[in-house]
């Protein structure tokens, strides 16, 4: 059954000056209850504009949205209680305010009693490691376990369904490793996840789906596996002391080459045929390491969104 | 309501520089007492005091507790907190309160530098009557301040403006001249002021006994609510604007 359902839903922005930004352009989609739906794209692709609009911050200019069969914009208290929002980053906390204050405060404003309130935020601060630091305030806390807290809190209420805006920025690999964990669990345990995010790896270890996002349209929707299978993206191969002459026929080839200064160089070539191509000039000019690596969600994203070359 | 209250208290307590008013205004009162005490006019000590203090709680109330919307957008708290819209406006206008209630010891502190430090006749007649106006009047600035705290989501330059919002309103409020003595039309506005039946009130109560109390205190009562209602329709209506995207808030 599908807890989120999204029929072509829309979202311009008008400026006081300046042309009309469209962020998001009719996008339709569903999603299960118990799936993780992961959301790529570029920034400003219209990820966050899509979350906003799901978690009732924001209303659309056309098109619905459903969760829980409540309507975004004319049922958003019954929205609000189905759902969790996690934003990533420092901010959205009181940083005065200890993880226990924290997390009481926002208690009380999700409606919770008092008896439940600190019962529930005794039972995140344990689930989520914060139990010898709950009375510090959360501005002496690293990155980590400020997102930490920012789960714990979206986690008070026990929504269905979660909604998390790139949770793991800047987070380091072992705290990286403990949220994609938590995310297991969340999934075993029924909660629907929509997570926002620019890890590859992190898409692909935990999301039971992909969307692919770029000019507020879904290009691609679909499981990992079942994307990498039906656009075929390019393996990827990697050399060590590729000689210029080497590295210029390769080039030649149809697809992407980088090459540094050192002589390392890093293919992914179109087509099986380009692929034994570049591989007999390697060995040819004597390259070393050479090592030809299947598609992941990487390749697969550089192979539908188009290189923006640092452009918004 | 507690846990607002409560965590609205744990942030002042570990930001002193929101005690500012507390702090300067017993500073401005050494010299107010002291042009008093050289000039021979003790008696105008108490109505000094009152003065001194109604200004306290205005200037706090729009320069400090107004930012607590702005606060919470600054931490990137407001985005989350309109996932709960109605309890976090009840949220705010406790928060709110809270912060504006810190000018009501400025009250006692005057009193106390002008009798202890001066030996001004300083005497309340009516202290319970006294205690609560100025509680009425300190609702009212929370007030002023909530609908302060909309406008500064909404305009950016709002800020800036926070100093042209409090002599004009002295003046309204009959803190500077004696509202009878305004020309017209400000006089109408100011007796639909909340600060100038509050102000005129609490120097009668500290007077003697206080002619027609019922009426004025009702009339106090009902200007303040409003005050109240304008203040939360206010914010709640910025907060809307944020839905449909009409305001960014950055966070």
């Amino acid at each position: 059954m599908a807890i989120v359902e999204v029929q072509e839903l829309g979202r311009v922005f008008t400026p006081r000056r300046g042309a009309e930004v469209t962020a998001l352009d009719g996008v339709t989609f569903s999603i299960g209850e118990g799936e993780v739906l992961g959301l790529l794209g570029p920034n400003g692709a219209g990820k966050t504009t899509l979350s906003r609009i799901l978690t009732t911050l924001l209303l659309p200019t056309c098109g619905t949205a459903r969760i829980g069969g409540h309507d975004v914009v004319r049922q958003s208290k019954e929205v609000r209680r189905l759902i969790g929002l996690v934003l990533g980053g420092d901010r959205g906390l009181y940083g005065r305010l200890t993880a226990r204050q924290n997390l009481l405060y926002w208690g009380a404003l999700q409606g919770l009693g008092g008896r439940t309130a600190r019962q529930r935020t005794d039972e995140m601060l344990e689930r989520f490691g914060l139990g010898a630091r709950a009375d510090d305030r959360v501005e002496l806390f690293s990155r980590g376990m400020v997102q930490r807290v920012h789960l714990a809190r979206a986690l008070l209420s026990r929504p269905p369904l979660l909604i998390m805006d790139e949770p793991t920025n800047g987070m380091d690999p072992h705290a990286g490793a403990g949220f994609r964990q938590l995310v297991h669990d969340l999934k075993e345990a029924g909660c629907t996840v929509v997570l926002t995010t620019h890890d590859m790896q992190e898409a692909q270890d935990v999301c039971t789906r992909i969307a692919l996002i770029d000019h507020g349209r879904i290009l691609h929707m679909g499981a990992a596996g079942e994307l990498l299978a039906r656009i075929g993206a390019p393996r990827t191969i990697r050399a060590e002391g590729v000689c210029a002459e080497a590295a210029a026929r390769i080039a030649e080839l149809p697809g992407t080459v980088e090459v540094t200064e050192q002589g390392s160089l890093t293919a992914r070539l179109d087509g099986a045929e380009a692929q034994s191509a570049a591989l007999a000039v390697l060995v040819q000019a004597q390259a070393t390491e050479i090592a030809v690596a299947p598609p992941g969600l990487t390749e697969l994203y550089r192979t539908v969104i188009t290189d923006r070359e640092f452009a918004l | 309501m507690l846990h607002f209250v409560r965590a609205q208290a744990q942030m002042l307590i570990r930001s002193p520089q929101l005690f500012a008013t507390l702090l300067v205004i017993p500073f401005y009162s050494l010299v107010f007492f002291h042009f008093l005490k050289s000039h021979h006019h003790g008696g105008l000590a108490t109505t000094t005091a009152i003065t001194a203090f109604l200004m306290g709680a205005w200037s706090h109330a729009v320069f400090v507790a107004s930012q607590t919307v702005d606060d919470d957008r600054a931490q990137g708290t407001l985005s989350l907190s309109l996932l709960t819209p109605s309890r976090y406006l009840l949220a705010l206008a406790m928060r709110t309160l809270l912060t504006a209630s810190l000018a009501l010891p400025v009250l006692g502190e005057m009193f106390l530098v002008g009798r202890w430090v001066f030996g001004l006749p300083i005497r309340v007649d009516r202290p319970g009557l006294t205690l609560l106006v100025a509680a009425l009047v300190t609702a009212g600035v929370a007030a002023t301040a909530l609908l302060m705290s909309g406008l500064m989501i909404l305009v950016r330059a709002a800020r800036s403006l926070q100093n042209a919002l409090t002599y004009p309103f002295y003046l309204l409020g009959g803190l500077i001249l004696p509202v009878a003595t305004l020309p017209g039309p400000l006089r109408w506005i100011a007796r639909g002021f909340f600060l100038s039946w509050g102000a005129q009130l609490l120097r009668d109560a500290a007077a003697g006994p206080v002619p027609d109390l019922g009426v004025r205190l009702t009339v106090l009562c009902v200007l303040v609510g409003l005050q109240a209602a304008v203040g939360l329709w206010a914010v709640r209506r910025v907060l809307s604007f944020v839905r449909t995207g009409r305001v960014v808030l950055h966070d």
